[in-house]
């Protein structure tokens, strides 16, 4: 039996995905009954239930999925030491830092905790985990994002901007204020180009901790002048609902042949139907025995990323790579 | 008067602020290219031995 954390847009795809691919049974729960009981009405069906619950319900499930807004550190330790493994969508620097901490209590506990399993962290992890095949080795994976999901992400990505950038450079963290380094990325179409800035992701972290080899690690994402300009002062306007296309590329540098190689990866899609899929795919993943316990992020050479990779392209994430110029 | 007219300064001020974000907020740049595009990826299975669920608890 699979529970999730958060009724909100991410959550609410979590357990639809879930539905999907035949899980019978999904225990929801959030801070907000309404929430809750609007995606147990909208989800459930004869064959599948979806029942709203108390928190302490979900002590007795075999995985549960954190699709809440951050901090998810405190609730996957209460949740593992109750025996309990966890998939945690957090994509909050430090929220993810204390998730990775939590290796020893999962593994005294013998379960699981798989940390930053949404589009950016998670996704990324698994593009980068397939591009590698295509190298003989690689060094270098640089990450960018354009859009948000449900209003927590919308906020999380307003905070981002405000705050101080992380990224792995030759062996050492690099820090740099949010908002800097202006780069013209890419994405899949109907996006496009954007502009992208450095931003307080834990892409680079998680990166880092399933794929120890990468000398850089970078996340970025897109900005307009007046986000940049009205980062550090409260959200002037509420966040969307739901946001609208999204996209994320992943750029992986390394070498093939002696020479130096480029692959970039990318999907577009709603934010929140990437980042519940990956959620839902890993879920069912830690659900059926996949992983090894401990703290797992998606793309280390532990997790079964094939069949989560497979998993997610069967829900319909169209990923596109980038051709055309032949050299770096 | 002298609040009418500083007023009218603040929003003059203001509305420049306005225009400007407005005109040049767009992070959609305006480029365009007659090369590179985008092709359904395809994965490059390896040799990885945790290609499937496999339990490993």
């Amino acid at each position: 039996m699979i529970g999730v954390i958060g009724a909100g847009v991410l959550g609410a795809r979590v357990v639809e995905e879930l539905v999907a691919n035949g899980q019978a049974h999904v225990y929801v729960h959030d801070s907000n009954p309404v929430a809750a009981r609007r995606v147990v009405d909208r989800s459930s069906q004869a064959a599948h239930k979806v029942s709203a619950v108390d928190v302490h319900e979900l002590f007795g499930t075999n995985v549960v999925v954190l699709a809440c807004a951050p901090a998810h550190a405190k609730a996957a330790r209460r949740l593992l030491e109750a025996g309990v493994s966890v998939v945690s969508c957090s994509d909050d620097v430090d929220d993810v830092l204390e998730l990775l901490d939590l290796d020893a209590v999962a593994r005294q506990k013998k379960q699981t905790l798989v940390v930053g399993a949404s589009a950016s962290p998670g996704l990324s992890g698994l593009l980068v985990h397939m591009m590698s095949s295509r190298f003989d080795t690689i060094d270098e994976a640089h990450v960018a994002v354009h859009g948000t999901a449900g209003p927590a992400c919308a906020q999380q990505h307003h905070r981002a901007l405000s705050r101080q950038s992380i990224g792995w450079h030759d062996g050492d963290w690099l820090r740099r204020p949010a908002g800097s380094g202006r780069e013209l990325c890419w994405f899949p179409d109907p996006v496009g180009p954007r502009d992208c800035y450095r931003a307080e992701m834990a892409d680079p972290v998680v990166l880092h901790h399933g794929f120890a080899d990468l000398t850089r690690v970078t996340g970025r994402v897109s900005a307009t002048r007046r986000d940049r300009l009205t980062a550090r002062l409260p959200m002037l306007t509420p966040p969307h609902p739901e946001g609208g296309i999204g996209a994320l590329r992943v750029e992986v540098r390394g070498w093939r042949n002696d020479s130096r190689h480029i692959e970039v990866v990318g999907a577009a899609d709603r934010m929140a139907n990437l980042a519940g899929t990956v959620a839902a795919a890993t879920a069912r993943g830690v659900a059926i025995g996949g992983f090894a316990s401990g703290v797992r992020v998606l793309g280390d050479s532990d997790s079964p990323n094939d069949a989560i990779f497979d998993a997610v392209c069967k829900a319909g994430i169209q990923l596109r790579e980038f051709v055309g110029t032949s050299s770096p | 008067m002298k609040l009418f007219r500083r007023i009218l300064l603040v929003l003059s001020v203001a509305s420049a602020i306005v225009g400007i974000l407005r005109v040049g907020g767009s992070s959609k740049a305006k480029v365009t290219t007659k090369q590179g595009g985008w092709r359904t990826y395809t994965p490059t299975r390896g040799s990885s031995p945790t290609n499937n669920y496999t339990s490993a608890k």
